[in-house]
């Protein structure tokens, strides 16, 4: 099972659950807003108005109207108030923060446990290895409070693995962003999606924050992250947390994985009769690891062409032509902006291109296991981009992706003089 | 007979010479202020056929009353003032991040001693805090300045206010502001130039002063004024104001005051503002033990930086009492700024305090609003009756340090009563 499933089974009282069967699970948590409140607690009270058999499970933050920008929007923070008093659940008044933060920080959504909440965005809270899922107010009215149970159907679950490092001036709100597009708004409708990869991995607790929290935008029921040790080492900052409930999957095999990953590949053949010596590399980037440069991917590939052939006594001697293209590749690098605008239009690159053509020589020294090379390039840029005001103060860059031009970029030439032990 | 500062001020906007009370002055003011709804200015502008403006550089905008935007409608009115000040190449326009418009120009060095300032606000008084003629004025008079540089006005007569120092520990200039209101009430000083003298009062600092000059509108003054001193050259030259322009103005020491009011602080209490009149002033023995929902603070009165503190102090390892919300609003984002390096904002926060953007914030509605029934104990400068939300709220007025005080307990506290 899978760790939906396995919180599922548990909360049910069931040895296993498989997806499409309805359980009935008992709720750790249910967390609502200052708006769901009001509404939930009006339900509530005109159908059930019973006293509530797990006060301490429910949980009210105001940050949708603080402080009420309106006289209306103060009364419905009064009744909440007042309800929640009455009713014994906890509240944190205005000026606490943004619910889903306030619930994490005060170690109120644990692993393994089941949050059910009327924002929408409460799977978050996946991150920790819970069960979150957003729920209507009826159903925390008409079952969760009086009962402390809802109904799921299992859902069955997407794997979504990410691996690749982030380029310069990305940060993983743009791996986020660029996921939404790549998988689509509502393209996993009522899926369970597990983050997992090397870059997640990688990521601390309030960075792979930023995924399980878009889950909400992808249509899916709820996602979440393998607890792991940064899980266990955040979870141990919490105040009052416990570790007790936590579960990781088993690791099955996953019908639906969703990979994102780089590709890289070279090859090259020396053929001895001939003294033909032919060279390839070349490598992919999605998209995310491409952003500032705001295209859809990056790729570069690169031939060397010549001849190799033992002319001195200590080793083989090789020359070579070469040409390669950078699409959209190391350009935050490598990129030369002519020198009369020494201001860098950063974030405002759209597509960049770079062409290199160039020789090589190099030189073995089967005496010392050693290789000697120098290699000359001439790189020949063509970089489009916003077109930025400089003249005004602040700057002004477009931002209208039919409105890009060519930006002004010298071309530049590079030496490369090197050796290689070989052993 | 000499002559009292706002003739002297009047003279020098308008140019001419041996004025008198009561006369009527076309006068050339050096600074045209409007807030958030300088767009009613431009739609004005708009009706008049866009004219050309007189000088755009006396143009200040600071979009401080509702920010940032609470609806569509205002950030509507916020993009349509900030891109006529693009257009029109209007230097001195602060946008939804620099708090209230009075502060914010002080702060910046666009006020100046023997200036004429007016601006879309009744608390424009403020500006007397640094020896200028500041008074409030509506929409249509900006924009008829905007386009013809000049404003008619009646020259004022001049009230000389006598305070006696030291203050008490515990006891503020609010108090002593609250004081005046209620003796003279809410209309005893209306049109009057009021000036304020003597020791005590020589040695505020100028954001003490600001208290004074701001709360004078609610007796009705027109304008407010403390005789411009060394701790007015040094501000001034702290916040980058062009000192070569600076010609300090003040009443000769013979001239006329068609009245002259005393206040002994050395005796005075703390002192409450009680619903729903500004002078409506009680000592704070009348109503202390009053429940608190809320407490805010905020406004161009009592919100900079020395206000924070002095919050702070009273704050400082204690809590905001169960069910009590506290409100605090810095008045510029600069004060905001300070408060924070200097762990100021830290203790507010620690001690329970919500703390919003700097700008007007709750004092004008935005934000903190009260439901029915409910009190608010505010630093701000208005009490009326459904200025903070609902009609059948209460709004009591104070210094920030009963406002602080008061937050712990909450009910209304005397902070004599406190250890700090």
């Amino acid at each position: 099972m899978n760790l939906v499933e396995k919180i599922l089974a548990r909360a049910s009282g069931k040895d296993s659950v498989r997806p499409g069967d309805v359980v009935v699970a008992d709720v750790d948590r249910l967390v609502m807003h200052d708006l769901s409140a009001y509404l939930t607690s009006k339900v509530y009270e005109d159908r059930i108005g019973t006293e509530l058999p797990y006060p301490d499970r429910v949980v009210t933050v105001f940050d949708h109207h603080f402080s009420p920008p309106t006289e209306h929007q103060a009364d419905v923070l009064n009744l909440n108030r007042e309800w929640s008093r009455r009713r014994g659940t906890r509240l944190f008044d205005c000026g606490s923060g943004n619910i889903h933060n306030v619930l994490m920080q005060n170690g109120l959504a644990l692993p393994g446990q089941i949050v059910v909440g009327s924002d929408s965005h409460t799977p978050v809270h996946g991150t920790v290895g819970a069960l979150a899922v957003a729920l209507g107010n009826d159903s925390h009215a008409g079952t969760v409070m009086p009962f402390g149970k809802a109904w799921f159907r299992v859902p069955e679950l997407v794997q979504i693995e990410l691996s690749g490092d982030l380029r310069p001036g990305t940060t993983p709100r743009d791996v986020a962003l660029w996921l939404v597009k790549e998988l689509g708004e509502g393209s996993v409708i009522y899926k369970a999606l597990e983050f997992t990869g090397p870059f997640i991995k990688n990521l601390d607790f309030w960075d792979r924050w930023l995924f399980p929290v878009l889950s909400v935008d992808l249509g899916a029921k709820c996602a979440y992250i393998e607890p792991d040790e940064v899980t266990r080492q955040f979870v141990k900052t919490l105040p009052g947390s416990t570790l007790d409930g936590l579960v990781n999957g088993d690791g099955d095999p996953v019908d639906d994985v969703r990979r994102f990953e780089d590709v890289r590949g070279s090859a090259s053949l020396i053929h001895d009769a001939t003294v033909l010596y032919a060279s390839a590399a070349g490598g992919w980037r999605n998209a995310a690891q491409s952003v500032p440069v705001n295209a859809d991917e990056s790729r570069f590939y690169y031939v060397q062409l010549g001849v190799s052939r033992q002319w001195l006594a200590s080793g083989k001697t090789t020359f070579y032509v070469d040409r390669g293209v950078y699409k959209n590749f190391n350009v935050g690098e490598i990129l030369s902006i002519s020198p009369d605008k020494d201001e860098v239009p950063w974030g405002t690159l759209v597509d960049t291109e770079v062409r290199r053509w160039g020789l090589g020589l190099e030189q073995a020294v089967d005496a010392a296991n050693l290789l000697l090379y120098a290699q000359a390039h001439f790189y020949d840029p063509s970089i489009a981009g916003f077109p930025c005001t400089f003249d005004k103060d602040p700057k002004v860059c477009g931002g209208d992706p039919s409105q890009t031009s060519k930006l002004p970029a010298a071309s530049w030439q590079g030496v490369v003089v090197g050796a290689r032990i070989q052993f | 007979m000499g002559k009292t500062f706002a003739v002297k001020a009047l003279e020098r906007a308008s140019g001419e010479s041996g004025l008198a009370p009561g006369q009527i002055v076309d006068a050339f003011p050096d600074l045209y202020m409007s807030h958030t709804a300088t767009w009613r200015c431009i739609k004005t502008l708009e009706k008049m056929g866009w004219p050309d403006l007189f000088d755009r550089d006396r143009i200040a905008m600071v979009m401080d009353h509702i920010s940032p935007a609470a609806t569509s409608k205002i950030a509507g009115d916020h993009r349509l003032s900030r891109e006529f000040a693009q257009r029109m190449g209007i230097k001195n326009f602060f946008d939804v991040n620099a708090g209230i418009a009075h502060i914010v120009l002080m702060e910046h060095g666009l006020v100046k001693p023997g200036n004429l300032i007016i601006g879309t606000d009744s608390h424009s008084t403020i500006y007397g805090a640094l020896g200028a003629l500041g008074t409030g004025v509506g929409f249509s008079e900006i924009t008829a300045a905007w386009v013809t540089g000049k404003l008619w006005m009646r020259v004022p007569e001049s009230m000389k206010i006598l305070v006696k120092g030291p203050l008490p520990e515990g006891v503020y200039p609010k108090d002593v502001m609250l004081k005046l209101i209620g003796d003279i009430s809410a209309d005893g000083a209306t049109y009057f130039s009021v000036e304020f003298h003597g020791d005590w009062v020589e040695s505020l600092s100028t954001s003490e002063r600001m208290t004074l000059c701001n709360l004078a509108m609610e007796a009705g003054a027109k304008n407010a004024f403390v005789p411009p001193d060394a701790e007015t050259m040094r501000y001034l030259e702290q916040h980058g104001a062009d000192m070569a322009t600076v010609v300090p103005l003040a009443s000769d020491p013979d001239a006329e005051f068609a009245r002259t009011v005393e206040i002994d602080g050395t005796t005075l209490e703390p002192q409450i503002a009680v619903p729903h009149n500004v002078d409506n002033v009680v000592p704070i023995s009348d109503v202390a033990g009053t429940k608190v929902d809320q407490v805010f603070i905020g406004s161009c009165a009592n919100a900079k930086y020395d206000d924070l503190a002095i919050a702070a102090r009273y704050l400082k390892g204690r809590t905001v009492a169960p069910g009590v919300r506290l409100v605090v609003t810095p008045a510029s984002a600069d004060i905001m700024a300070k408060a924070a390096a200097d762990g100021i904002v830290t203790t507010l926060i620690e001690s329970g305090a919500l703390l919003t953007n700097p700008g007007c914030g709750a004092c004008a509605g935005s934000g903190g609003a009260m439901a029915d029934g409910e009190v608010t104990l505010s630093t701000a400068n208005r009490n009326f009756r459904g200025r903070m939300g609902s009609y059948e709220s209460s709004i009591y007025l104070s210094s920030p340090a009963v406002a602080a005080a008061s937050a712990v307990s909450g009910v209304i506290t005397d902070p004599r009563l406190v250890t700090v």
